[in-house]
């Protein structure tokens, strides 16, 4: 049976929400009106009527006014007003508590960005959700399972012409990046850009700005960012207009795009134009059997994944030779950036992701540590306020005002910190960027940007504020106001706990510094192979310069800018131009090698300097040599397993490079050409009496590098006076390869740095309140004829200790993070104890200079004026 | 000076105030105007009504003694004061006046 009284729930609403004056009135007339229906109606329906009358009186003039004249309002006002006057007061460790907790913010604030714009790769693309690209995996016995992207053009067209209800549209495009020359009335540039299809516009949404999407119809025409259009054409609106490509063809400019965001898949692509101006004469796009393409698709709404792969899986296989199995698969654009790394064909956590996870969680270390500071600071200084809250509680506060008071002075503190994190973090941004190699804006606009970083700020002050608002609140009254209150011992155990945990961090942090740096040295003072300095690398773009080697050779030498040239089909600084299909006496015949294959000519050893340790250079005086000698790598000995290699025999179908049959003449040291991170490649060089794309000029040391770069492009403007002058330099290109992991590098000091200064401000905060109440006591001692280093030596140890403990606590961890960090490298340093030795002795350093100067200052105190106080 | 202004309901319950004299507290208002006006009305409609009031100076009140079928609280009781009634009289004139105009003719 219903309890015959009025319902409670509703009557406490009431009560919670009605102004307290009119609490007696209107609830007694609740009740009397209730009582007298229940005589003569059903109890529900008086229920139903009280909860109904209950719930009208939600209006205006019945509600409680927070804002006024609650007692709530005056309460927090009070608090707040507290809060204010005790971050006056104690200036010095409110400013190191803001300090502290400001670059906590920002570095994490900073770091938020961060992984955001990582997280919302190519998200720019309206069709995000639909784009694919086509993948394949391939199975080769004997050796790991190999996944790519790179396919053949032919693939493209077959998925087009019979797959057009599995994908809306198909576009064949370059598989890397292409370098050319554009030029607009003599102005020659550089530049990066796709060759793609003409849909490729549209399954990219390329935002134009003028022009249309649909303008890569014709073989001779182009779309450039805007950027690009800046530079040639100034203001001018460039549609209509033509440009010169590669020096010789001219293009029509149909559009304009707004250049793509530097967290998209076509970040810098400063053009694009038609794939078939890129194959135009050599290729075709029937084409089955040169990998040269990517595949982008683009799937329908409703597409099953999993049934397109099915579908397309097999449609490689007729036409491999060979054997091994080539397998393929989609792969959606939301996996592109962070989830699409293979292992032996397994997909696996990737290196980016893993950084970003690293990165995150260094983020939130370093924010705990600003946390730290603020809980070490108020804990120990709660014997200060001890008499404050003696006086509190026998007035009759209560636990929870106390805690509520406390953690609205942590929340200040929390929220005057995220304003000057606001502002530094304007200030700071370019400069991150620059360091992380980002374009990231403060998205002041986006409420839920504000959301999460006001969030995050009132869960940080809530976080630094509870255990000191805990703490503090439980002290005990009668303790407090005789004036007998002590901390503990044990109540500064917390305090060492929580500064070993700094110190861990940053120590770890420092630690990885070092290793990073000193890894990065160690691979860039790897030998190389060949001369990297003074050697500049020319493309011939355009056929101009073909057939000219032996002019130019003459007329450089004739400029005395040069001291010897040499050309070969590939770079020196990638290792692009890849075969199998070698056999050789003694092979085991599942086992089937890929080696990096490059023509070159008679002068391309001279030019490079590469050092033979085997045989002998390719001469030109052995007429033999042409199609039948190559010289191997170190490298590629190994692998064919020959004690001696110089007189072995090769054999290799392939008629582009050699005759079937072909000698080893000489063995070179291994040339670092790809990633100097991994092993060298091994590498097989064909020689050649044909002109090739790539020379290379060997500088004459003895001039300066802009004298005899000036030379070297007038006798080009004299052989080849409409060729572009087009060069780079080697060992500025090598340097390329190191960015990503300087930037790590980078990354990484910057966090150590502010997690050690962070660290030593809750430190040096520790050192003042200490060596403040100890005043005394040092007057006592130094009365009684204790010496200054003495005195420093008692104030300092108690701060070495923790430091310490934390140097040995971070070695395993240190340790365990940069081993597998390292192992991601083939060529790597050992982790040895003296990183370790080192990185403890800088904290114990910083620490002990931070903790000196309070001692120090304590311990010079004249003991007159610390005694004569009382 | 123009007294405030006096809202229909209002007048209502100021006149229900008046004429309860001395007893006029919220349920023994809203019950006499239920009986009056033959319909249901809200307990919250005549607090809103009497706080408006007592703002404006029309009524004043004092709590009276514990009742055990409110739950163990006071009853609060309105009684009008003398600008509640010279409002009321106002009103009242107003209204007569109006309807002493009305032309008798149009009703035959």
């Amino acid at each position: 049976m219903l309890s015959s009284n009025p319902p409670k729930i509703a009557q406490k609403l009431l009560e919670w929400f009605i102004k307290d004056e009119l609490v007696e009135e209107v609830l007694g007339d609740l009740d009397e009106k209730y009582y007298s229906s229940i005589k003569n109606k059903s109890t529900t329906r008086a229920k139903l009527n009280y909860w109904y009358q209950v719930l009208h009186y939600l209006r205006p003039f019945a509600i409680k006014n927070y804002w006024s004249n609650s007692n709530f309002n005056n309460m927090h006002l009070h608090h707040f007003k507290i809060g204010f006057r005790s971050l006056n007061k104690n200036k010095g460790y409110s400013f190191l508590n803001i300090l502290g907790l400001t670059l906590g913010m920002t570095i994490a604030l900073f770091i938020g960005l961060w992984v955001h714009d990582e997280l919302s790769f190519n998200k720019s693309f309206n069709n995000y959700e639909n784009i694919a690209k086509v993948m394949r995996v391939q199975h080769n016995d004997g050796q790991e399972v190999e996944v790519g992207s790179v396919m053949p053009p032919g693939l493209g067209t077959h998925l087009r012409e019979n797959f057009s209800s599995q994908f809306e549209h198909v576009v064949i495009a370059r598989s890397r990046p292409e370098e050319v020359i554009l030029s607009n009335e003599g102005d020659n540039f550089t530049e990066t850009g796709l060759f793609l299809q003409k849909d490729g516009p549209e399954l990219f949404s390329v935002n134009m700005l003028s022009g249309s999407r649909a303008g890569l119809t014709d073989i001779n025409s182009i779309l450039i960012s805007h950027k690009l259009a800046q530079k040639l054409f100034d203001d001018e609106d460039p549609v209509g207009k033509t440009i010169k490509y590669n020096g010789s063809q001219e293009l029509a400019v149909n559009g304009v795009y707004e250049d793509f965001p530097t967290n998209s898949a076509l970040k810098g692509y400063d053009f694009l134009a038609p794939f078939e101006l890129y194959i135009d004469g050599w290729s075709d796009v029937t084409v089955w059997d040169n990998y040269f393409t990517q595949i982008f698709v683009l799937l329908p709404d409703n597409a099953n994944l999993a049934n397109t792969n099915e579908l397309i899986k097999d449609l490689l296989q007729p036409h491999v030779s060979g054997p091994g199995e080539r397998l393929l698969f989609v792969e959606p654009m939301k996996n592109w950036h962070l989830f699409s790394e293979y292992e032996n064909g397994e997909k696996v956590l990737s290196q980016r992701l893993k950084f970003v996870w690293i990165i995150g969680l260094v983020g939130v270390f370093v924010l705990a540590l600003a946390c730290i500071n603020f809980i070490n600071l108020s804990t120990a200084r709660s014997e200060k306020r001890a008499l404050e809250i003696g006086v509190r509680k026998s007035v009759g506060s209560r636990k929870g005002q106390l805690i509520h008071q406390f953690l609205i002075e942590s929340l200040i503190i929390a929220f005057i910190s995220f304003g000057i994190t606001i502002i530094l973090s304007i200030v700071l941004l370019p400069a991150f960027n620059g360091l992380a190699g980002k374009n990231i804006q403060l998205p002041f606009y986006e409420p839920l940007f504000w959301l999460i970083s006001l969030g995050t700020t009132m869960l940080t002050g809530i976080i630094a504020g509870a255990y000191p608002a805990f703490y503090l609140s439980s002290i005990s009254p009668i303790k407090s106001l005789k004036g007998d209150y002590k901390t503990s011992r044990s109540a500064s155990l917390p305090r060492k706990i929580l500064v070993i945990f700094q110190f861990t961090i940053s120590i770890t942090l420092i630690c990885g510094t070092l290793v990073i740096y000193n890894q990065i040295q160690f691979v860039k003072s790897r030998p190389v192979g060949y001369g990297k300095t003074n050697l500049v690398t020319l493309q011939k773009r355009t056929s101009e310069l073909y057939g000219k080697y032996d002019v130019l050779q003459a007329e450089f030498e004739k400029s005395g800018a040069v001291e010897s040239i040499g050309e070969a089909s590939y770079p020196l600084t990638n290792t692009l131009g890849n075969n199998d299909g070698f056999d050789w006496e003694g092979k085991d015949p599942s086992f089937d090698p890929s080696f990096n294959t490059v023509k070159v000519n008679y002068d391309y050893g001279k030019v490079v300097q590469w050092e033979i340790i085997e045989g002998r250079d390719f001469s030109r005086d052995i007429r033999g040599d042409v199609r039948k000698s190559v010289i191997i790598t170190e490298a590629a000995k190994e692998i064919m397993g020959f004690d001696e290699a110089v007189g072995k025999q090769l054999k290799f179908n392939n008629d582009f490079y050699s005759d079937p049959e072909i000698t080893i003449v000489g063995v070179v040291k291994d040339m670092v050409k790809g990633n100097p991170f991994e092993k060298a490649k091994p590498a097989i060089m064909f020689l050649t009496e044909r002109p090739l794309y790539w020379m290379f000029l060997r500088l004459n040391s003895d001039l300066s590098t802009a004298e005899a770069i000036t030379r070297v492009e007038n006798v080009i403007r004299e052989v080849a006076p409409n060729a572009p002058f087009d060069y780079s330099f080697v060992d500025e290109e090598y340097d390329q390869k190191f960015r990503s992991e300087e930037r790590v590098g980078s990354l990484i000091t910057m966090f150590s740095i502010l997690a050690i200064v962070i660290s030593c401000l809750g430190l040096f905060g520790l050192a003042s309140f200490v060596a403040e109440k100890r005043t005394k006591e040092i007057g006592i001692r130094k009365t009684l004829g204790a010496s200054t280093s003495s005195l420093w030596g008692l104030l300092s140890k108690d701060f070495v200790s923790p430091v310490l403990i934390a140097s040995i606590l971070s070695i395993p961890f240190a340790y365990y993070l940069l081993d597998i960090w390292l192992t991601k490298f083939e060529y790597a340093i050992h982790i040895s104890w003296w990183y370790f030795v080192i990185t403890s002795g800088v904290a114990l350093l910083v620490a002990i200079i931070t903790v000196s100067y309070q001692a120090l200052k304590a311990a010079l105190l004249n003991p007159v004026n610390s005694l004569k106080s009382e | 000076m123009k007294p405030p202004s006096l809202g229909e309901f209002e007048e209502l319950v100021l006149l229900m105030v008046a004429a309860l004299h001395d007893e006029a507290y919220g349920v023994a208002i809203l019950e006499s105007l239920e009986t009056k006006l033959d319909k249901k009305v809200n307990i919250s409609a005549i607090h809103v009504a009497l706080k408006r009031m007592e703002e404006k100076g029309f009524v004043k009140s004092r709590f009276g003694g514990i009742t055990s079928d409110r739950g163990g609280r006071r009853k609060k009781f309105y009684v009008i004061t003398a600008f509640g009634k010279q409002a009321l009289d106002q009103q009242y004139s107003i209204r007569t006046e109006i309807y002493q105009q009305i032309p008798e003719i149009s009703f035959n």
